[in-house]
């Protein structure tokens, strides 16, 4: 067995956090392995040593059995590794070509390569013509007896000089930036490893599975041999996970080492070759991955064991609560993102919303919550308030006033409301002794309303985007802050209180067992799923109406990702509507009761979760249902 | 037209210098608002430079190449020296850009003030000789008729601002080390992932385009106010100029020659047209400025993808940030 990378004893700390703790553990040559581990479980920080992000504490990092001192991704890629990040790191403004172009050195060119593994060979031009003049020097020498041999060394050594020679004008020949070698070079590559890629293309033009196989290609172009994947297929639909699969084998075959970072049990099945496990930063084993179970891997990876069954209960008496009628959203640049969608989302019952990202689902969301603006068609809140009693919570006096004069109230015992010789105080007491309740469903009409009119209704938003603080938390701001986010409007007075969101802070810390110092932390320095547990948090504890989240699993493990869906599940029992935007089709089957299916913003078909296959589904997504006639705009 | 054009090119070649330097240092992804106080340190340079060579030589041996040589280096090296500050606060210590610039900007202002008053008392005779001798590049000018006046007569700065755009310009496009100054402008991570030194790149970027922006103040004493120390008094606001010439210029450092070209018709057409201090003359005085906050507005509305800057400017970057 030839090893790839041996670590051994790797520590790193981040402050006071240990992300890594004694890590021992080898990787063998030309095989698949996959890092499984939760969040914060340091796969990420460990494999960022080896591709020169960060850099060990303590503990030595051996790679083709060498000890390798990797200060800098430059330095990983001396060593033949390169990483595949799961933020890209591409520069959006160049063309595919270009960003393989960058940074490229000449010692980085197949030419140079050659020269120096020739050189190592055979001598450098120096040394051989030192030779050749030793031996021809030996040759005129009539002394010597063994001249035939002499001068046949001399020809060979003559030869040897002449290779060389040849090599290393070939080498200066070679124009290393010069896009358009770079592009046969591209397209070379691409062939042998089965990639589909438009070197001219711009990457701000391009999907995420695209940038991801041209990561890959910049890899492998830099001389990868060791190539390592952050959370691959977080962002790909599994057509295009699919694909990926397939280039990795053919990788392999090449004769590539592949680890890939992963919390996905199903994936790791199917691509690795053997599974290390860490946790809490540890190294808890490694197994072949023929011989593991599901449930034995997941048991190593959380350190019990989990129930991986989503249970789902039967919606109870769904109620019309959110009418999406011929919607249509145009964005910016004058495309149709949302194309006459029409869905009804129920009350006590999850809706899935599958897709790939970016084909309207965003949009989608924020055209409900008023985010973002609609061309036509209408959004309908249908607020279930027949018989409630009244609050005055999100009203002013005035509101209550005209909604009584409009006769939307009537007594608890019946008789009808008339405020106009009553007291603001007496209707304070009325409305605290739950006297007057409403007199039908609200129907609300969101189309005429602003995003915080559209909150208070009780339509609530909890979108995770790809970069998890995008939209709804501050990152520099603490847990308590950003819960003020949300309730500062409700405050009286010139300062701002911060003892309720306090409070609230600390309940969704509890409740959801978010991992943070305290609630004093600015929220950037927890990770990502903590992240989200604060977002998706904050939002539930306003008792929705009807509860949008997207994303709110993306990148989370195991034990996370099933705190989230209870919660969803809670919300459902509830009688909330909830709307699930979705990246995992085995989730969304499990989870939801309803899935609807966006294709290039159409809706390509709402379905029952029990009567559709994953694969019925995954071919919607792709293509609307619609054979080839994918036309974009 | 006669009067005006070659003025307008004289203050165009300090606009190009100040905006093409700029274009390197914003390229390589910093927002640097220190080009006011960094192209008064070069003026500062130049007018030392000056001093020192023109002060000591008899008015007869004095030499045309020298004269602009001598300044030049020490405006390079006093420029070159504010901008290894900035990087150093920037880069090293990871000091936010904007706030270092400003600082930079009222430093390089006031300190460049104190001892140009002091160096104007100091100057003699010789100075005003050298430079005279530097306005023109082409002395025979006026045997080309009026095109000759016009386009021809521009001292060696004028030509060379032209030249170094187009040079500089072909540097961010055809060659390697263009294209690794773009990635770290505009992906860092990016770059620093692709083996790119973003740290070097960061400082040789800056440096070199301070220096540039040097030439610019060195230009601005030299050839706009014909070597006087006593009038320099404004550098800093071609240095703001030169940072809103970039933004009209969209990071493309030869379209900063019509840019500054049209500027410099803007800026001096109340001298040409004999205005001076008149009412009228300070009006026409604003217009450069109003004229960058119109192009400013539209451009903004258009926003196309090609013109944006680079998307990592006014970001330190820091390899372990999470």
């Amino acid at each position: 067995m030839k090893e790839a990378i041996r670590f051994t004893n790797v520590t790193k700390t981040f402050g006071k956090t240990i992300a890594n703790k004694n890590v021992s553990f080898s990787v063998e040559k030309g095989k698949i392995y996959a890092i499984l581990g939760e969040n914060g479980s340091g796969k990420t920080t460990l494999m960022n040593v080896v591709a020169g992000i960060y850099r060990q504490d303590t503990g030595k990092v051996y790679i083709n059995g060498k000890e390798a001192d990797i200060k800098s991704p430059l330095d990983a890629y001396k060593y033949q590794v390169g990483m595949i990040h799961q933020h890209f790191k591409l520069v959006d403004a160049f063309t595919a070509v270009e960003n393989l172009a960058q940074g490229v050195k000449r010692s980085d060119t197949p030419e140079y390569r050659l020269l120096k593994n020739e050189e190592k060979e055979l001598g450098t031009l120096r040394q051989i013509k030192k030779k050749i003049k030793k031996l021809e020097q030996m040759v005129a020498n009539e002394k010597l007896i063994d001249r035939e041999l002499l001068s046949r060394k001399l020809k060979a050594a003559r030869e040897d000089y002449d290779t060389i020679k040849s090599l290393k004008k070939s080498e200066r020949k070679v124009k290393f930036y010069n896009l358009k070698t770079t592009e046969k070079r591209m397209n070379t590559l691409c062939k042998r490893y089965g990639f589909v890629i438009d070197p001219r293309k711009h990457v701000y033009d391009m999907s995420v599975s695209e940038k991801q196989t041209l990561e890959i290609v910049k890899a492998i172009n830099r001389g990868a041999d060791i190539l390592i994947l952050d959370e691959p297929t977080a962002v790909l639909t599994p057509q295009e996970t699919r694909h990926l699969f397939d280039a990795l084998r053919s990788m392999k075959e090449h004769g590539h080492t592949i680890i890939i970072i992963t919390h996905k049990l199903n994936e790791v099945k199917e691509i690795s070759d053997k599974v290390v496990i860490l946790r809490q930063g540890e190294y808890v084993g490694e197994i072949e991955t023929k011989k593991a179970t599901i449930s034995q891997l997941t048991e190593m990876m959380v350190g019990h064991k989990v129930n991986l069954a989503i249970k789902r209960d039967k919606p109870v008496n769904p109620q019309d609560r959110l009418i999406v009628k011929n919607l249509k959203v145009v964005n910016n640049e004058n495309h149709v993102v949302v194309d006459n969608v029409s869905f009804v989302a129920h009350s006590g019952e999850i809706l899935g919303v599958a897709g790939i990202s970016g084909n309207g689902q965003k949009e989608l969301l924020e055209a409900i919550s008023g985010l973002y603006p609609i061309s036509s068609g209408s959004i309908t809140l249908i607020n279930p308030k027949k018989n409630k009693p009244l609050t005055i919570l999100h009203k002013t006096m005035k509101e209550v006033r005209k909604l009584a004069h409009d006769g939307a109230f009537h007594y608890s015992d019946g008789k009808r409301v008339d405020l106009t010789k009553v007291s603001n105080q007496k209707i304070r007491e009325l409305v605290k002794e739950k006297k007057i309740v409403f007199n039908d469903n609200e129907i609300v009409d969101l189309g005429t309303k602003d995003p915080l009119q559209i909150r208070e209704s009780g339509i609530h938003l909890a979108f995770v985007p790809e970069d998890r603080l995008g939209m709804g938390l501050v990152g520099e701001m603490d847990i308590t802050d950003n819960m003020m986010l949300r309730t500062y409007k409700h405050g009286k007075g010139l300062f701002v209180r911060r003892e309720k969101p306090g409070q609230l802070a600390d309940k969704v810390i509890k409740d959801l067992s978010v991992v943070t110092p305290s609630k004093n932390t600015r929220i950037r320095f927890l990770s990502g799923g903590n992240i989200q547990k604060v977002l998706v948090g904050r939002e539930i504890a306003f008792a929705p109406k009807v509860f949008m989240t997207a994303y709110p699993v993306r990148g989370l493990d195991i034990n996370s990702s099933y705190a989230i869906y209870n919660l969803l599940q809670k919300q459902k029992q509830n009688d909330v509507a909830v709307i699930y935007v979705g990246e995992d089709l085995d989730v969304l089957l499990d989870l939801c009761d309803r899935i609807m299916v966006l294709c290039q913003g159409k809706v390509a078909g709402i379905f029952d979760a029990n009567k559709v296959t994953k694969d019925k589904i995954g071919l919607l997504m792709t293509n609307g249902g619609k054979g080839n006639e994918a036309s974009k705009n | 037209m006669v009067t005006l054009i070659p003025l307008a090119l004289r203050a165009m070649a300090v606009y190009i210098f100040g905006a093409t330097g700029d274009t390197i240092i914003e390229k390589g992804g910093h927002l640097n608002m220190g080009v006011p106080g960094i192209m008064f340190i070069g003026a500062l340079g130049a007018i030392v430079g000056e001093s020192l060579y023109a002060n000591n030589i008899p008015a007869d041996q004095i030499n045309v190449v020298l004269a602009i040589i001598v300044p030049m280096i020490f405006a390079m090296i006093f420029a070159g020296l504010a901008g290894l500050l900035y990087c150093f606060l920037t880069v090293t210590l990871k000091c936010n850009q904007n706030v270092v610039g400003l600082s930079l900007t009222t430093f390089g202002v006031g300190f460049s003030r104190y001892f140009i008053a002091i160096f104007a008392e100091m100057a003699d005779s010789n100075i005003p000789v050298a430079g005279d001798m530097i306005q023109h590049l082409f002395p025979n000018y006026a045997q080309a008729g009026a095109f000759g006046e016009m386009f021809l007569s521009g001292s060696f700065f004028t030509y060379f601002s032209i030249l170094l755009a187009i040079l500089i310009s072909i540097l961010f496009v055809k060659t390697k080390v263009g294209l690794n100054l773009r990635a770290v402008g505009e992906n860092p991570a990016s770059a620093d992932a692709a083996g790119i030194n973003v740290t070097a790149y960061r400082y040789i970027a800056t440096i070199i385009g301070s220096m540039v922006v040097g030439i610019g103040g060195l230009t601005y004493v030299l050839d706009l106010k014909s070597g006087s120390f006593a009038a320099t008094n404004d550098v800093d606001a071609f240095g703001w100029l030169c940072l809103s010439i970039v933004i009209l210029s969209a990071w493309r450092s030869w379209i900063t020659i019509p840019v500054s070209f049209a500027i410099g018709l803007l800026d001096r057409l109340p001298a040409a047209l004999g205005l001076g201090a008149g009412p009228l003359g300070q009006f026409i005085g604003i217009l450069p400025y109003i004229a960058t906050i119109v192009v400013l507005i539209i451009s903004s509305a258009i926003s196309s993808k090609k013109m944006q800057p680079p998307a990592g400017l006014g970001q330190n970057y820091f390899r372990e940030d999470r």
